[in-house]
This record gives C-alpha cells, sequence and structure tokens, in this order.
C-alpha cells in the first residue's frame, strides 16, 4: 500500500476519488487530484461548483462521504483541523474581535509549544511579511479591508505550515485593492516555497496567480493545468468556455468528397484539426478563440475562410472587438489589437475573415 | 396641522408619566412610610421627622439574619445553576436548525401560573420522596427564571460566529481552548447577565419558596409571615431594604446587558 500516489514525496496532497453529499445534493463528485509539494494550485469554478467544499475537505472542516484526503502522504479523513498541518484563510477572514492584531497572530503558536516573548518575536515578523509593521496592538475593529486580509494571512503563516489553504482570499476587496493583493500573494507564495491551495471564481486571479489550474465544475474536476495549457488546449466544452473568450461552433462529424474529415454546422463546414479522433456522425463543437481570427486580406490565407457581415464594432482600449454573423447564422466574436492596421470601425460592412485549423481545437459536445 | 401634532406629543408624554407614576407610586409610599418614627402608617409630616428607626430595629429580630441568609443562597445557588443552563442552551441554539421551536420550549414555563407551578413541583417531589429543603426552593427558582434569564445570552451567542470557532480550530485548538478563549470571552457578558437575572429573580420570589420550602424559611416567607401576624413598622423598613437592594442590582445588570450590546453590535462588523 505503501507505492500509492501519496506516498510520493513531491506529493503534498492527494484526494482520491473524494465525494461529499448533502442531503440529496452531491457537491463533489469523485474527485481526484494531487497538489504538487512548492506549487500554487487553484481551485477554479462557477458558485456552487464545490470548490470550497472541496477545500474545507482538505482542510478538516468537512468529512468525506466517499473517497480519501491525503496529506503529506497519510490518510486524513479523520483528522480534526487542530490535527492537521494545513492552515486556513477564511472566506470570511474570522479575526477574532475580542483580540488585538497581536494576539490573533499570536493564538496558533500556542499550540506549538512556543513561549511568550517568542511568540511576540515570530508575530512581528509575520506582520512585517505582509507589510503592516506596527499595528501589533491595534484592535481588529480598527482595520480597513486589506490589512484585515493581511492580518488573517499572518495569522495563519506564523505557524509556518506546509500547505496554505485559502477560500476566496481576495473576494472582498476592491478591484484595485485585488490586483494588488494578487501580486503580492504570487510574492508571498515564490518567497516562502510551501503549497498554496486557493478556491476562487475569478478566472483572472486564477490565471494570475496559479501554476497549475483545477477547473471544477457541478462537483466534477474538468482539467488540471497550467494556465496556458488550460486557454490553449482546453480538453472540454466547459474549459473552452469559462476560461477566457471562445467562439463556440456547435454541429457534427462529416467527411467530405476527398475522405477529410469536417464540422458541419447549419449548412456550413469548418475544417477541424488533423488528427482529430471522432467518428463520422458525432456532435461536436469548434472553439475558436477571438483573437486568432483574421480579417480583411490576412484572412483569404487562412484555410477556414468566410464572408462575414459586422454587426457591431467595440472599441475596448488596447483591442477592438467585432461581433459578426456567418451566413449560416452563426455569430462570431473577434478580437484585433487597436493598433494593427485592420481595426477601423466596420459596423454593417461585409468582411472576409478567416482561421487556420490549428488554432481551434475540437471538443465532444456537452451542452444541448 | 401643527396643533394636531402638538396634542398627540403632550397625550402621549402625559400617558407616560401617569404610567410612570402606577408604577413607581406604591415602592415610592412604601419606602417613605417607613422612614416614619411613629407606628402610624403614614408620609412623616415634618422633615426633622424621617427616621431610620424601624431600620435599625430590625438588626435585633431574631429569625431575619437567618431568612436573609437563605434567600442569599438560594440567590446565588439559582443565580449559578441558571447561568450554566443559560449557557448550555445557548450553545445549543447555535446548532440548531429549528430555532424557533427550542426558543419556544425554553419560553413555555413562563404561561404557567406561579402557583400551578408551584404546587405541581411540591406534589412531585413528594412523589419522587424528596423532602423540602432549601435545594427544592432553588430547582423551583430554576424553573422560574430559566426562561427569562436564558433570553440574555443569546444576543451574545449570535454575535460568536461560527467561523470565529473554525479559525481557532484550524490554528490548533480543540474543546477546552476553544471554549476558554473563543467562546466564553464573547459570551461572558451574556452569562453573567444571566446569573444576575436568575439572582434577581429568586431573591424576590414568594409562591414557590413558599410551597417547596423546608423548615428554614427565606425572607420574602419571613415577610409574608410578619405581615400575616400584625407586625410592627420595620416590616416596611425590610421592604424598604430590599426594594433598594433590588434597584441596585437591575441598574447592574442594565448596564452590563448595555455593554454587551455595544460590543456585540461593534463585533459583528467585522
Amino acid at each position: 500500500m505503501k507505492n500509492g500516489v501519496e506516498s510520493r514525496p513531491q506529493v503534498d496532497v492527494y484526494l482520491k476519488d473524494l465525494s461529499k453529499r448533502f442531503g440529496d445534493f452531491m457537491a463533489v463528485c469523485d474527485l481526484t487530484l494531487e497538489v504538487q509539494k512548492g506549487e500554487f494550485l487553484t481551485l477554479l469554478g462557477p458558485s456552487g461548483s464545490g470548490k470550497t467544499t472541496t477545500l474545507r475537505m482538505i482542510g478538516g472542516f468537512e468529512t468525506p462521504t466517499r473517497g480519501e484526503v491525503y496529506i503529506q502522504g497519510d490518510l486524513a479523513n479523520d483528522k480534526p483541523p487542530n490535527k492537521r498541518v494545513t492552515r486556513t484563510v477564511f472566506q470570511d477572514l474570522a479575526l477574532f474581535p475580542h483580540m488585538t492584531v497581536g494576539e490573533n497572530i499570536e493564538y496558533g503558536l500556542s499550540f506549538q509549544g512556543v513561549n511568550k516573548r517568542e511568540r511576540k518575536t515570530r508575530a512581528l515578523e509575520a506582520l512585517e511579511l505582509v507589510d503592516l509593521e506596527g499595528l501589533h496592538e491595534r484592535k481588529v475593529a480598527t482595520l480597513s479591508g486589506g490589512q484585515k486580509q493581511r492580518v488573517a494571512l499572518a495569522r495563519a503563516l506564523v505557524t509556518q505550515p506546509p500547505i496554505l489553504l485559502l477560500d476566496e482570499p481576495l473576494g472582498a476587496l476592491d478591484e484595485k485593492l485585488r490586483e494588488r493583493m494578487q501580486g503580492e500573494l504570487k510574492n508571498l507564495h515564490k518567497k516562502l516555497r510551501i503549497t498554496f491551495i486557493a478556491v476562487t471564481h475569478n478566472q483572472e486571479e486564477a490565471l494570475t496567480m496559479s501554476d497549475r489550474i483545477a477547473i471544477i465544475n457541478r462537483g466534477m474536476l474538468e482539467q488540471v493545468a497550467t494556465p496556458r495549457e488550460l486557454y490553449e488546449n482546453p480538453k472540454t466544452e466547459f474549459v473552452a468556455d469559462f476560461i477566457g473568450v471562445a467562439n463556440i461552433i456547435s454541429g457534427k462529424i462529416i467527411e467530405d468528397n476527398a475522405g477529410v474529415k469536417k464540422l458541419l454546422s447549419n449548412g456550413q463546414e469548418f475544417l477541424i484539426p488533423s488528427g482529430e479522433r471522432f467518428n463520422i456522425g458525432d456532435p461536436v463543437i469548434l472553439a475558436v478563440r477571438p483573437e486568432r481570427i483574421e480579417i480583411g486580406d490576412k484572412a483569404k490565407k487562412r484555410r477556414n475562410c468566410f464572408s462575414a457581415e459586422v454587426q457591431n464594432t467595440l472599441y475596448k482600449g488596447a483591442s477592438v472587438e467585432y461581433y459578426v454573423i456567418l451566413g449560416n447564422d452563426q455569430e462570431i466574436r473577434i478580437r484585433v489589437e487597436s493598433k494593427s492596421s485592420s481595426a477601423d470601425e466596420l459596423t454593417g460592412d461585409r468582411i472576409t475573415i478567416g482561421w487556420n485549423e490549428g488554432d481551434t481545437v475540437v471538443l465532444k459536445r456537452e451542452s444541448e | 396641522m401643527g396643533k394636531v401634532s402638538v396634542l398627540k406629543r403632550v397625550s402621549l408624554w402625559v400617558l407616560t408619566i401617569l404610567a410612570l407614576v402606577f408604577i413607581f407610586l406604591p415602592s415610592t409610599y412604601l419606602l417613605v412610610i417607613s422612614l416614619e418614627p411613629s407606628e402610624l402608617e403614614r408620609v412623616p409630616t415634618k422633615l426633622s421627622d424621617f427616621s431610620l428607626r424601624w431600620y435599625i430595629r430590625l438588626l435585633h429580630k431574631e429569625t431575619l439574619p437567618d431568612a436573609i441568609r437563605q434567600s442569599a443562597m438560594v440567590g446565588l445557588l439559582t443565580a449559578g445553576l441558571t447561568s450554566l443552563f443559560s449557557l448550555l442552551s445557548g450553545m445549543a441554539y447555535r446548532r440548531l436548525r429549528k430555532k424557533s421551536y427550542f426558543l419556544g420550549l425554553l419560553i413555555f414555563p413562563i404561561f404557567v401560573p406561579g402557583i400551578v407551578g408551584a404546587l405541581s413541583l411540591s406534589v412531585f417531589f413528594r412523589l419522587i420522596h424528596i423532602h423540602s429543603s432549601m435545594y427544592t426552593v432553588v430547582l423551583g427558582h430554576v424553573l422560574y427564571a430559566l426562561p427569562y434569564a436564558s433570553i440574555v445570552p443569546l444576543v451574545s451567542f449570535s454575535a460568536l460566529k461560527e467561523g470565529f470557532i473554525e479559525a481557532a480550530r484550524d490554528l490548533g485548538a480543540s474543546g477546552f481552548r476553544v471554549f476558554r478563549d473563543i467562546v466564553f470571552p464573547l459570551t461572558r457578558g451574556g452569562i453573567l447577565g444571566a446569573a444576575l437575572f436568575g439572582f434577581l429573580l429568586s431573591l424576590n420570589e414568594f409562591i414557590r419558596a413558599y410551597f417547596l420550602s423546608g423548615y428554614q424559611e427565606t425572607l420574602s416567607i419571613y415577610m409574608f409571615g410578619q405581615m400575616k401576624g400584625g407586625a410592627d413598622p420595620s416590616i416596611y423598613a425590610l421592604a424598604g431594604l430590599i426594594l433598594s437592594v433590588s434597584i441596585f442590582l437591575v441598574l447592574i445588570a442594565l448596564i452590563y446587558y448595555a455593554l454587551i450590546r455595544y460590543r456585540s453590535r461593534s463585533f459583528a462588523q467585522l
């Protein structure tokens, strides 16, 4: 039994067939996931997808209905939170209101046999780490949202945990502050070199901070990979649609006269990447990113080339977006950099658009 | 338009003052006549007449100190048990889903008339062969005070978010430490309030004490006996004394309650 995934030294957390049921509702369903030591992994998904429940099972605040949680090689299912080496930064922060900032931070150390003087020293160090020197004696109620956030971080980190769990760490912050904190969290992770497991529904946040992202939808793992891999090679329709923006063309596989497999959607044929292992008649979707589509002269050189009518031109500062419609009533979204020669107001015009099939993915169709 | 609202405001004030007078006049009258030195039941005629004669006479009453001691002990025991039970019910209340049913159960004894409650307890104790004593009185008083006292800590307990307990456990705390470091500091104001309530209600309670007392009578039973037996005006002095102590304790309870509310409100913003 010692040869399982969980006993590999570089696997800090291993979830095996993890499931959690609340009454009739399956919040998490047969989730299997490895978290590598020292990586920043984010559980990303829409609200209610089960990502927070999963994180809570790692922290010990929920008991799995089925499956196993391994932390640093040991089975942790029955271990209460106070016996686990994980530390959690909660979504609502949960700073103790009747204690000062210093007392909050030092609390965890009182269970590690650290004496009073050293607790204070380490608390001051932790405050420095999160850029909050001088706030040791302050009452928690007097802090701003961003400051409270950092105190919660310091409180968890001062005990030097090997694994830090973060539940929507930046949810309560306003946009400017959130962007700054994303960078700071990433730096903190690089500096401490411990394992971070975060939960968020904000894909931009996940893409910015994570080494790898696990996309979770309806309690199940869709795909886990690096941000780039997820963006360029989504493995399911959900991932293609959730990460970034994608044009989704729905149809089925056909074979043309020359024996080449294509996608047929509403009467229009699309060339698909070679090597796709679908069979004729399979219901599929084609996903193509807006920035991979050319317009005008460049489009004519592409192997998927169509005439389209521009319905809308949106100026977005750094880029321009065109909403066009093809002959088969397919709506396509195209993004062009503002500085490019083809970034003009084109609403109402008929233009040529095109892309190479290599810039697309074909996936099994999941939606109706 | 202005005339109508002035009329409304004035009549509201008049009603308020009348109500307050109605509430406070009898007790105030009692206090005043207790300071009349003669054996007549009247308000002292001259300012120079005000005297503490009957208060001093209280010191010579033989059975009085025992009755006071008994009431105090019963009160303290009631306070202790009431605060313990309200702590437990507060913790249970947080976890329950059918909170309103629980609250209803807790409040229910209020609707049992005092004499019915007292009588049924007395009969019940006889049934299970428990003799009347100080402890039976305490039990009766705890049952009496619990519905009122339990409400007081509920405010504190709602300020105790489950998140605090989870955070404490995440950092390494278990059972006792969670209670000592998190639950108790945040709820102790409410628990103290419950204790104070229990003490106060017990001190002034008559009917249950009367039915459940053993050999030693409580203060209220003593006073009842004195009234029946046609005693001297020192009874008014005793009443005045109890009134003063009660008012004092109520003030403390109110201040404490206000402090809890103030603290809970600022915690709730976190």
